[in-house]
């Protein structure tokens, strides 16, 4: 255990530490901030060194920058950099509290025990050529490589809770800097109210502790789309939310297997910003298949073609998704979020029109999952109790009122995740000749895919409501000022 | 009481306290998000103790020294063109064997099928695997199960099973052993230890 907490404290806070560096100063931002930047630099210590099969000297390697980066960052920030370094590590002590002392553990599955044995195979530094196939593929890079830092033979269990810590921060970081113009007791009521909604259900406090990528995940996309939407609002893109918004893209591409559908899908609307540099926008749109490319060379997969060096398929990759930022296709560049909105659902929309017989069972499954069974009587099969049913009905009261571009913009990559996750999950049934869109339970992969986007539902719904006047409006002359 | 006047943030109230309500319901009579009271932390004792249908490899290598199983060729898709594909072998993940590295397989051939024979009499003189002959060799699981679920091989049906058939008094743990893949029935398979294997099949043909 002492081994685990040291681990831990050293990823809490040189994470931290590096997030500080560049740039993100606030606690909330800098917690999830952090955590992206150290999977990034694991991911990419560890790609680099089974390059050269030293994949024994990656874990070594990562502390060694992790210990840098605090030294760095403690001559440079002297003391401005303890707040989050308390909570971070406070967070981490925390999660090793609750899964080493009180054995709490997720719920059992069988994708948790696939992430494992993969991990433990990193850890092991055995040969990854072995991951080739698509069952391993499916089970992500980024996570079960945070997890090979545990000791020996064993996997880092309180990483997991201090991962869905990172969300809840990210997810705090971006309805504050959303909506700090507005009076603060509506944003702590509205808060609270999310809170109770969001967090009580079975599913949110089942991703605290279960081993699957989807919190993750979860973490790159809120900081992607929330930087996203700031830098709408704000007409800039710092230097600082630029780098987190990349790790955050590369982070989650990395994470699951439909990563780089739905990060191509959370980018478009920065990348589709005037005012972002066509140079800013190449770096953005190169986390994503750079992350990509990287994961599937290192894991030999089946998808790069027979014979192909790693560094071609990369190079194709990487060069494709920069065709957008060529000037001559600008026109296309700057209504991309517009056209892709409309392209996704077109695609839906044809795809239920062609397999609508094939899918009549998920649309069941997707009824019974997020809302009610009609078979057993029950509140949503797939573990989140009412919550949606609450949340559709609280945006219901956030829609009629003037929209703002922030969360117009929110309304949109909502509902472009919705379709995002329907169609991700069509095409990995598509993959075995019978497109799906799941079973009932909340094992299903759709059904656990909401892990990954009800975060940024919930900002939507709070952003919605606590800029929504009429809601407030007996209670404005009280508010005002605080 | 003066907020409550505005009907939308008494709706709001409303809705927050029915959908508390309903998780609360839901936390109560549903699966618990979590549980407690984990004492294993290594990987394959975690996994190899659980109920996960790859896990037969890893439970034979976390009790022997090295484990060799044969005749386990499993294709899970079944290949284009193939109308009523039936059901061959059952799932052995090479990576799986190939990660807990105390495991090796052989995918040469699939279960050898002893499906007409397995109730047959003893008496009968063909070589003969009965249910009585090998069920005093079945070993239970860590899990606490006779009999783990396997994916069959091709995906056509869900549901096989498999047991893993050994004779303690002659293979001892930290033993190198092979471990023959037979199809029982349908869909159930075993896994017999070699020499125990030889032995049934022995006598089998002998009585």
């Amino acid at each position: 255990m002492l081994n685990e907490i040291l681990v831990l404290t050293l990823i809490a806070v040189g994470s931290v530490s590096g997030a500080w560096l560049i740039g993100a100063r606030s606690t909330l931002l800098a917690i999830p901030t952090g955590l992206l930047l150290a999977s990034t630099a694991r991911i990419l210590i560890f790609s680099t060194c089974n390059m050269f099969s030293l994949r024994e000297y990656s874990a070594g390697a990562f502390y060694v920058l992790l210990a840098g980066t605090i030294v760095v960052a403690a001559l440079k920030a002297r003391v401005g950099l303890y707040r989050p370094v308390i909570v971070a590590v406070a967070a981490g002590l925390l999660g090793v509290f609750a899964t080493r002392i009180l054995g709490i553990i997720g719920t059992r599955h069988g994708d948790s025990y696939w992430i494992l044995a993969v991990s433990h195979l990193m850890q092991k530094s055995g040969d990854m050529n072995i991951l080739d196939g698509h069952t391993p593929l499916k089970r992500g890079f980024a996570y079960p490589l945070l997890l090979a830092l545990g000791p020996q033979d064993q996997w880092l269990t309180g990483m997991t809770p201090y991962i869905f810590f990172a969300m809840v921060c990210a997810l705090a970081w971006v309805v504050w800097e959303l909506v700090k113009s507005q009076p603060r007791s509506r944003t702590y009521f509205v808060g609270a109210v999310l809170v109770l909604v969001g967090f009580t259900a079975t599913m949110p406090l089942r991703a605290i502790f279960y081993i699957n990528g989807h919190t993750l995940f979860a973490v790159g996309l809120i900081i992607t789309v929330g930087v996203s939407v700031l830098a709408l609002r704000d007409k800039v893109l710092s230097n600082a939310h630029l780098v987190a918004l990349c790790a955050g893209v590369y982070v989650a591409t990395s994470t699951r297997a439909e990563g780089i559908a739905i990060m191509a899908i959370a980018i478009l609307p920065v990348i589709s910003l005037r005012f972002v540099s066509r140079y800013k926008a190449a770096i953005v749109i190169a986390s994503l298949t750079t992350s990509f490319a990287i994961w599937q060379a290192t894991y030999n997969s089946y998808l790069i073609p027979n014979g192909m060096p790693w560094v071609v398929f990369m190079m194709i990759l990487v060069g494709a998704g920069l065709l957008p930022i060529i000037k001559w296709f600008d026109w296309l560049r700057f209504r991309i979020f517009f056209i892709g909105f409309i392209g996704l659902l077109v695609v839906f929309a044809a795809a239920e029109v062609k397999w609508h017989s094939d899918f009549s069972r998920g649309h069941r499954a997707l009824v019974y999952n997020l809302f009610f069974n009609f078979s057993t009587k029950s509140l949503g099969s797939g573990g989140w109790g009412l919550m949606f049913a609450g949340l559709a009905l609280l945006l219901l009261l956030a829609l009629f009122s003037r929209w703002s571009p922030e969360f117009r913009y929110l309304l949109m990559i909502s509902v472009m995740l919705v379709v995002g996750s329907l169609i991700s999950k069509m095409l990995d049934g598509g993959q075995f000749g019978h497109p799906d869109l799941g079973r009932v339970g909340w094992s299903d992969s759709l059904n656990r895919m909401w892990i990954q986007t009800f975060g940024i539902f919930v900002i939507t719904v709070a952003v919605g409501l606590i800029q929504n006047e009429k809601i407030w409006q007996r209670l404005g002359a009280k508010n005002k000022g605080e | 009481m003066n907020r409550l006047k505005n009907w939308r943030f008494l709706a709001i109230v409303l809705i927050c306290l029915g959908v508390l309500a309903g998780n609360a319901y839901s936390l109560k009579t549903g699966a618990r998000p979590f549980t407690h009271q984990n004492a294993e932390f290594r990987v394959n004792h975690y996994i190899g103790d659980s109920a996960w249908v790859e896990n037969a490899p890893l439970v034979l290598s976390n009790y022997f020294k090295s484990v060799h199983l044969v005749d386990v060729k499993n294709d899970l898709t079944v290949p284009k063109g193939v109308v009523n594909p039936q059901v061959q072998g059952f799932g052995v993940q090479s990576e799986i064997v190939s990660i807990f590295n105390h495991a090796t397989a052989d995918y040469t051939s699939y279960p050898l099928d002893y499906r007409n024979v397995y109730f047959a009499a003893p008496k009968n003189n063909t070589k003969v695997l009965t249910r009585e002959g090998i069920l005093k060799y079945r070993q239970w699981l860590p899990s606490g199960q006779g009999y783990m679920n396997v994916h069959c091989a091709p995906l056509v049906e869900h549901n096989c099973t498999l047991g893993l058939y050994w004779d303690p008094l002659q293979t001892h743990r930290h033993d190198d052993v092979t471990f023959v893949a037979v199809r029982l029935r349908e869909s159930d398979f075993a896994l017999i230890e070699q020499s125990l294997f030889n032995e049934l099949i022995k006598a089998a043909a002998h009585a």
